[in-house]
């Protein structure tokens, strides 16, 4: 499996939806080029932050009609 | 009543012609429906006048509503078409900040995420990581920028982005996926507040 393969499994491999076969894959893509090692692990970096982006307070104008 | 069934009865009162009906409809929205669009537009002005569009394409097209969606999908559907609209309008070059803050009436104020259990260090460190995001989120093409706000911040679900996009639900995943990729190529300059590789 090379980068661009692994990348197309990400999302789902982050939010645990993945398919067994298909996360034993990427396990074992990772165990063995820490290319894909990294890119996933600043992937899922970012994937952590954006959550947090929900949390801001935005107050609606008294004018919005 | 569930709000899906009281909805429908206030959309079948505006429909027959029940102008109170429809702004009681749209006092139960406007709220979110403005903190959608300011989510993607960073600015309260352009965020007004988007909800205000949005509102009257929604008074303007009621009558075609059919309920095949909730009314809340369907709006996110209006008001992201209102959105794009707006950028395909706006061709003028823009400065966006990776520090973007939000125009209020004391001026640029940064945006702050407080959690009080957290130190200094760990709050500049969020703002730091959140305002990047927040940049590279305005520098996106729009329907990447959309769909990413709509999942990671507005917390819609794949299913119901699908609806608003009008798009199969596979294609809703694999382009969230690439969109995620590109937000984080678009930080990669920012490897510090990221990436511990």
């Amino acid at each position: 499996m090379d980068v661009t393969q692994a990348r197309e499994l990400y999302s789902a491999y982050y939010e645990g939806t993945i398919e067994r076969v298909s996360a034993l894959a990427l396990d074992e893509a990772m165990k063995a080029d820490p290319e894909i090692r990294e890119d996933y692990a600043s992937f899922a970096m970012v994937m952590d932050t954006l959550p947090t982006l929900a949390e801001e307070t935005i107050s609606t104008p008294h004018d919005l009609h | 009543m569930t709000q899906a069934a009281d909805d429908a009865v206030l959309i079948s009162q505006a429909q027959a012609g029940d102008r109170a009906a429809f702004d009681v409809l749209v006092g139960r929205y406007e709220a979110r429906a403005y903190q959608y669009a300011f989510r993607l537009t960073r600015n309260p002005e352009i965020a007004s006048d988007i909800v205000s569009d949005a509102f009257l394409r929604v008074y303007t097209a009621l009558n075609n509503f059919r309920g095949q969606s909730a009314f809340g999908t369907w709006l996110y559907r209006i008001i992201t078409n209102c959105y794009l609209d707006f950028k395909k309008r706006d061709k003028s070059a823009r400065n966006t900040s990776l520090d973007a803050g939000i125009r209020g009436e004391e001026g640029e104020i940064e945006r702050q995420f407080e959690d009080p259990s957290d130190g200094p260090e760990v709050l500049a460190e969020r703002n730091a990581r959140e305002g990047a995001v927040q940049g590279a989120l305005a520098q996106m093409p729009e329907q990447q920028q959309a769909m990413l706000v709509m999942f990671h911040v507005e917390m819609r679900s794949y299913e119901e982005i699908a609806q608003v996009l009008d798009v199969p639900l596979g294609t809703v995943k694999s382009r969230l996926n690439r969109a995620r990729l590109a937000l984080r190529d678009l930080l990669g300059n920012q490897k510090e507040l990221f990436f511990t590789g």
